[in-house]
């Protein structure tokens, strides 16, 4: 269960977010919003990475994160990046070949982390993210810059990792998590604008995203 | 034409960039010629001199009476015992101990013997100290109503100025390594400090890596005692004592080096600043030089880096085989000096928190 309530968080004059609430437990919870909204911020926040300046947030102690720009270790290979994040995390050799295998790391096992692909990258960054089976994972924009084939593979292991664990993820492919999401959160310069629950949430996000966006600006 | 539309982007980047490039052209250059000018200045003209008593006959106004002689080519100081001037003579407090004989002003005795007791390890102080003999041979000898001679006696083995530079070596890689390789190596770091935040925490992170770096550092030291062993040399560096100094010295380098790379965000700056840093520790720490060639300014200046206590310890150690005990006091003072460093770099990881 993740929650925060009254999450506040300047940058010198500008204001990255504004009171903002939220609660999500067991689940994929998509977060979306125009770039500079401030989602980032939420996530690092709640990561800890970023101190609010007020308000509260509640965590679970074991918490993953995979960033927008992955976070590995590019003169390691990929075994070895496993290898000093697995000891970190306390990480099973079962669940660590799991991974792998869903992620389809093994061909590049021996590879340097910063030869590989923007999209080798990323599922490197997400494995490293989960070796100590967090009870929440927060996504900084995992699908960002993927092809079709490797967005599938990340939205089915982000998919099947909810289905017992807290997963937020923020994103502006929101029709890649249309079957899976259960809430939708829209969020706008620091502010919450609109969120929705399962049952009632769109089948279509991401127009419905964008109509909202829409709105706002006045179209 | 491409390369003038390229300078002109040259241009504009500079003007981004003046200070860097000021602290890089400017400051760095300025530093250097400082420091290379004072080495220059070989001959010292008030290096700090012992006067001590050679029996126990010696009188205070002996004592006074040596100590005007030698008062216009050194800053001399008067010692109760020889034992506590040698032992100054061995900490590179003093560069020279004249050893004074009783009853200077008695004209009915023989000729008074004096002996200038210098360190054989300080080898920058061989040529000037014949200087100081006849010095203080013509001093004596307008001062005293007897005849005077003077003798000059090196204390330990007299070594050569390249044996000499060993510990320079020795301490300059040090440096090298804390404020040159490690924020290299810590700014490739940077790139997944986030991960390594949520996963474990920056403490353990800087910790991690300057243990690396220390035990790193006995390896160098192992090689050159195989080399020395192999082409036959005379000194060795691989010892507990040796060790434990460098281990010290490069933690208090190693997190004053971490400590501005977190303030300046592991940017350029960081590395500038590493660099100044380091400049500025071979150049005030009397690496090469010993502080007693230095102006009376620059050698306050010298004693009271933390660094300058590290070179001296370490030729006591290697060169002159005297026991860590001798120089107890500057280790705890260069322990003391980490627990400080750590302090602040551990204030400089709370603000990096506070700022990410």
């Amino acid at each position: 269960m993740i929650t925060a309530t009254d999450l506040t968080k300047t940058y010198g004059e500008t204001t990255a977010l504004a009171a903002v609430s939220v609660a999500w437990d067991e689940g994929l919870h998509c977060l979306a919003g125009p770039n500079g909204s401030g989602k980032t911020t939420l996530l690092r926040v709640l990561a800890g990475l970023t101190r609010h300046d007020s308000g509260s947030v509640t965590v679970p102690e074991s918490l993953g994160v995979a960033f927008q720009t992955p976070n590995v270790y590019a003169d390691l290979t990929v075994a070895e990046n496993l290898d000093v994040f697995g000891a970190l995390a306390g990480a099973t050799d079962e669940w660590r070949a799991s991974l792998v295998d869903q992620l389809r790391l093994d061909p590049v096992a021996g590879r340097t982390a910063g030869a590989l692909s923007g999209g080798f990258q990323k599922k490197l960054d997400l494995a490293l993210a989960l070796l100590k089976r967090p009870d929440a994972l927060l996504l900084d924009e995992p699908l960002a810059d993927l092809d079709p084939a490797t967005r599938r593979r990340l939205v089915d292991t982000v998919t099947r990792y909810s289905a017992e664990h807290t997963v937020v993820a923020s994103t502006h492919h929101l029709n890649a998590f249309a079957d899976d999401y259960a809430t939708l959160t829209v969020v706008r310069d620091g502010r919450l604008l609109d969120s929705w629950d399962r049952p009632a949430a769109p089948n279509d996000p991401g127009s419905v995203y964008d109509r909202l966006l829409d709105r706002e600006n006045g179209f | 034409m491409d390369v003038p539309s390229l300078l002109g982007k040259e241009l504009r980047w500079g003007r981004h960039k003046l200070l860097a490039l000021a602290a890089v052209f400017v400051v760095l250059p300025a530093v250097f010629a400082y420091v290379t000018v004072g080495f220059q200045h070989v001959l010292p003209t008030d290096a700090p001199i012992a006067v001590a008593p050679r029996t126990a006959a010696v009188t205070g106004d002996d004592l006074r009476v040596a100590r005007a002689a030698v008062t216009v080519f050194s800053d001399p100081v008067i010692y109760q015992s020889r034992a506590d001037a040698l032992t100054a003579l061995g900490r590179e407090q003093v560069y020279a101990v004249v050893s004074v004989p009783p009853a200077l002003a008695d004209s009915a005795r023989g000729a008074a013997a004096f002996t200038v007791y210098i360190d054989g390890s300080v080898v920058p102080y061989h040529e000037p100290s014949r200087a100081i003999v006849r010095l203080l041979q013509s001093g004596l000898g307008t001062a005293i109503p007897r005849d005077v001679t003077v003798s000059r006696e090196f204390v330990g083995t007299q070594y050569s100025l390249s044996t000499y530079l060993v510990p320079s070596f020795v301490v300059s890689l040090t440096a090298i390594v804390a404020l040159g390789y490690l924020p290299q190596t810590f700014e490739a770091e940077a790139a997944v400090l986030d991960r390594l935040r949520v996963e474990t925490s920056l403490y353990a992170v800087v910790a991690s890596k300057l243990l690396f770096f220390a035990a790193l550092l006995v390896v160098p030291l192992v090689v050159f005692d195989a080399v020395t062993a192999v082409i036959g040399g005379s000194v060795s560096v691989l010892g507990v004592a040796t060790l434990a100094v460098v281990v010290v010295t490069f933690l208090l380098l190693g997190l004053v080096a971490v400590a501005i790379q977190l303030l300046a965000g592991f940017g350029v700056w960081g590395r500038i600043l590493n660099l100044l840093v380091l400049l500025f520790v071979l150049g005030f720490s009397g690496v090469v030089y010993p502080v007693g060639f230095f102006s009376p300014a620059r050698r306050w200046v010298v004693r009271q880096v933390p660094t300058h206590y590290a070179v001296v310890t370490v030729r006591g150690l290697v060169l002159r085989g005297q026991p860590i005990s001798t120089y107890a006091d500057w280790l705890g003072g260069l322990v003391a000096a980490v627990g400080v460093a750590a302090l602040v770099a551990g204030g400089t990881i709370e603000l990096y928190e506070r700022r990410a």
